[in-house]
Parts: C-alpha cells; sequence; structure tokens
C-alpha cells in the first residue's frame, strides 16, 4: 500500500546525520581540551632562556620612582609577609590564590593579570615563587608578565644597602652605585638606615592602596 | 583568539551593533522558515508540525560543535564566555509560563515579534501581553524575590555536573537529536495535516 506522502527519511537527512555524528565523534575523540590552552613545552623553554622574562631591581627601582603608570607589581608572598613589607603600589596575590577562580569560573585574578596594557612583575622574597608565578601565567598565555630577579633580597642588596664598588670599578659601576644610591634616600624617605631595612617607613602607604585595588578585582 | 571583544580585538562598542545585524539576520531566518505562524509554532504541541524542535535543536547542536571545534583550534577561550547562572526554582517556574504561553498564544517571545513585522493581528496581540508581563514582573518583583533567586546553582554547566567530558555530552545530544527528529517525523506522519 502506497500513499503519497513523503518519505520520512530522505537522502539529505541521512547525509546531514552522519556528519553530525561524525563531528560528535570527533569531539570525543580527540584528546584533552585544556593542554591546548597552554604554551608549548618549547615556546616556554625559549622564554625560559632569555632574559626578557625578568626586570633587574635597579630597572624596577627607576620604573617606581618615574613613577611608570603601566607597572603593575604582584606580591606573591603570604598576606602576614605582605602586610610587614611591600613594594609601593604593589598588589598581594599569594602565589596559592593566583588560580582561584571565582564561582562564575573565571580566574578571580583574570582582569589583573590577563590583559596586555599593564606590565605585571611578580617578586617574592627571591626567585622561586615569583618565577613559579611567571611560569603558571605564561602557561596560560598570559602577556606582559615578568618577574622581579633575585626578589626582595636582592632588592635590599642593590638598592636599600648597595655595596660601593672597588678602587678599579668602570665608570658604568660607579654611576650605577650612584642610582642606587639615590634610589635608597627615594625609598627610605631620605632617612639613612644602616640595617633592619625591613621596616622601612614605606610599608603603610602601599598596603592601604592594594588592599584598594584587591577588592574591586583589578581592573583596568 | 576570541572572544573578539574580550581580548581587545574590538571595542565592546560594537557589540551593539554586532547584536543588531545578529538580530536581523535570526529574524529573517525565522521568518523564512515560516516560524511567523503561529500553527506551525504550536504544530510542535499538536503533533503536526515539528520544524520548530528540529530547527531549534539544529542550531543549538550547530553552536555547539562550532564552538567545540574553536576551542580545540584555540580561536576561542571558552572561559571568557559568559555562563548564565542557574536558579533552579524560577527556571522551573519560567519555563512552565514559557510552555504555557507557547501552547495558548503560538508564538515564543522572538517569534511574535517576527509575526508582528510582517503585520500579523495575533502576534500584536501577543507582544502587548509580553509587555503587560514585563510591566507586572518589574511592579512585583519585590514580592517574589525571593523565590525568584531561589535554588541558585551558580554557573554550572551541564556536563560537569553528569561528570563527563563536554564532548562526549555533545556527541550523546547529537545522538538524541537525531533519533528524536526521526521519531517526531513518524508523528508528524501519523497527524491529520493542517493547512496554513
Amino acid at each position: 500500500m502506497e500513499d503519497n506522502k513523503p518519505r520520512i527519511i530522505k537522502k539529505r537527512y541521512i547525509f546531514m546525520a552522519a556528519l553530525m555524528i561524525i563531528a560528535g565523534v570527533g569531539l570525543v575523540v580527540i584528546p584533552d581540551f585544556d593542554k591546548m590552552k597552554e604554551a608549548h613545552a618549547e615556546e616556554m623553554l625559549l622564554q625560559i632562556m632569555s632574559d626578557e622574562k625578568v626586570f633587574s631591581t635597579d630597572e624596577i627601582a627607576e620604573m617606581l620612582i618615574s613613577g611608570d603608570p603601566l607597572l603593575q607589581l604582584i606580591d606573591v608572598r603570604t598576606p602576614e609577609e605582605f602586610e610587614k613589607f611591600s613594594l609601593p603600589g604593589a598588589i598581594n596575590i599569594p602565589l596559592a590564590d593566583l588560580l582561584t577562580k571565582d564561582e562564575t569560573g573565571h580566574y578571580k585574578w583574570n582582569d589583573a593579570l590577563n590583559q596586555d596594557v599593564k606590565t605585571t612583575v611578580f617578586y617574592s622574597n627571591g626567585d622561586i615563587y615569583a618565577s613559579r608565578a611567571w611560569s603558571l601565567c605564561t602557561r596560560l598565555k598570559f602577556k606582559n608578565v615578568y618577574f622581579m630577579n633575585g626578589g626582595l633580597n636582592g632588592w635590599f642588596e642593590t638598592i636599600i644597602q648597595p655595596k660601593a664598588p672597588a678602587v678599579s670599578a668602570s665608570v658604568e659601576e660607579e654611576k650605577l652605585y650612584q642610582f642606587r644610591l639615590g634610589a635608597r634616600q627615594y625609598f627610605l624617605g631620605g632617612g639613612v638606615v644602616e640595617t633592619a631595612a625591613a621596616t622601612a617607613p614605606t610599608s603603610a602607604q602601599p598596603t592601604k592602596k592594594a588592599g584598594k585595588k584587591a577588592g574591586g578585582g583589578g581592573g583596568c | 583568539m576570541g572572544p573578539l571583544t574580550d581580548i581587545g580585538v574590538l571595542n565592546s562598542n560594537w557589540e551593539l551593533l554586532i547584536a543588531l545585524v545578529l538580530g536581523i539576520g535570526f529574524g529573517y531566518v525565522l521568518e523564512a522558515a515560516g516560524f511567523s505562524t503561529s500553527r506551525k509554532l504550536a504544530g510542535v504541541f499538536y503533533g503536526y508540525d515539528f520544524v520548530v524542535w528540529r530547527v531549534f535543536f539544529t542550531a543549538a547542536l550547530t553552536a555547539m560543535v562550532g564552538l567545540m571545534y574553536f576551542s580545540y583550534l584555540d580561536w576561542i577561550d571558552l572561559s571568557l564566555i559568559y555562563v548564565n547562572k542557574t536558579f533552579l526554582g524560577s527556571a522551573i517556574a519560567g519555563g512552565v509560563i514559557m510552555g504555557l504561553g507557547f501552547i495558548i498564544g503560538g508564538f515564543c517571545p522572538g517569534t511574535s515579534v517576527c509575526a508582528v513585522a510582517i503585520g500579523k493581528l495575533d502576534g500584536l496581540i501577543f507582544l502587548g501581553g509580553v509587555f503587560i508581563g514585563i510591566f507586572l514582573f518589574g511592579a512585583t518583583f519585590p514580592l517574589i524575590e525571593e523565590f525568584y533567586t531561589s535554588g541558585a546553582l551558580g554557573s554550572i554547566l551541564v556536563y560537569d555536573v553528569l561528570g563527563i567530558s563536554a564532548g562526549m555530552f555533545v556527541f550523546i545530544l547529537i545522538l538524541f537529536a537525531i533519533v528524536s527528529f526521526y521519531l517526531t517525523a513518524r508523528i508528524q506522519r501519523k497527524a491529520k495535516p493542517v493547512r496554513y
């Protein structure tokens, strides 16, 4: 018994359905998605081997003194350490919090870290934590991320308590020493502090500033 | 890598213009597919026309598969895409109201605007009802606010809840769609045809 209603299954339906099934199977069998978002190992090695990822303490001091508006210092130490001392204008994002996600599933610090306007410079006491923060952000392909070479220990050795160059030192070394002495004056507020610079008077103001920034999620 | 406005390729002011262009295209396709006819839309519930089901399900699947492959090719960052938050109470109540309105009126909000655009009176009345509803909702919002935000689950995704990968979820949905297309076509074949 033949009726004149159209057939249910037309050839083009089968074709479209097959196309969709193939696309669906493809999604099931292709490897993990998340890995694709990260930088490739070779790419990372290249960046690790280059000096482009670091700023020296002198460069940071110069940027701070000149009031570079694009500099965004991120202190990856614990909040307690940050309270005691931090560089002027730094934001405190403890390393453990770096990849924390908010309730919408986005990285909490995405606005501050994943942008291409400001120069983000991580620092910690030494190099280790800051460089880890740097490599995490690099793997996430965040742009303009760096870390401060030598960390705060290096900061104290070079900026706060610079060693006088030897008598046989070059003009450049002498110039650098003069710059550091000037920078020390700037960061210590003019007073001469021989030791225990960890209680530098600059700590109060930047902490307040940082608190405000952290609350706003660091948008720009 | 997208979304274009989030990564700064396009200024976010472009979003409105892009929305306008997409909206005009969407309206055109709705009208071209016959969605400005309330009988065709109501056909889903009476079993004589499942075009609405097929079109919207296909659109959703196409978008899903497209986004997944774009993400795989690193053309789009899915973590930057906004996911609406789920409020279970209001989602269920809203679904029931929307469904009832769909059966009774023969339109969903978008298609009613399409119907108005080609001068249909039932579409105009439906749209009037939509605006009365919006006004009532706004005026009574303080009374229903607690219910409105009840059952908050955050930005959850079905495949996360089920504990399967996104790709697997899309694949299952594709199979489900194809089976449903076949079954609804059989139902439609048996139903008495309606002329409109």
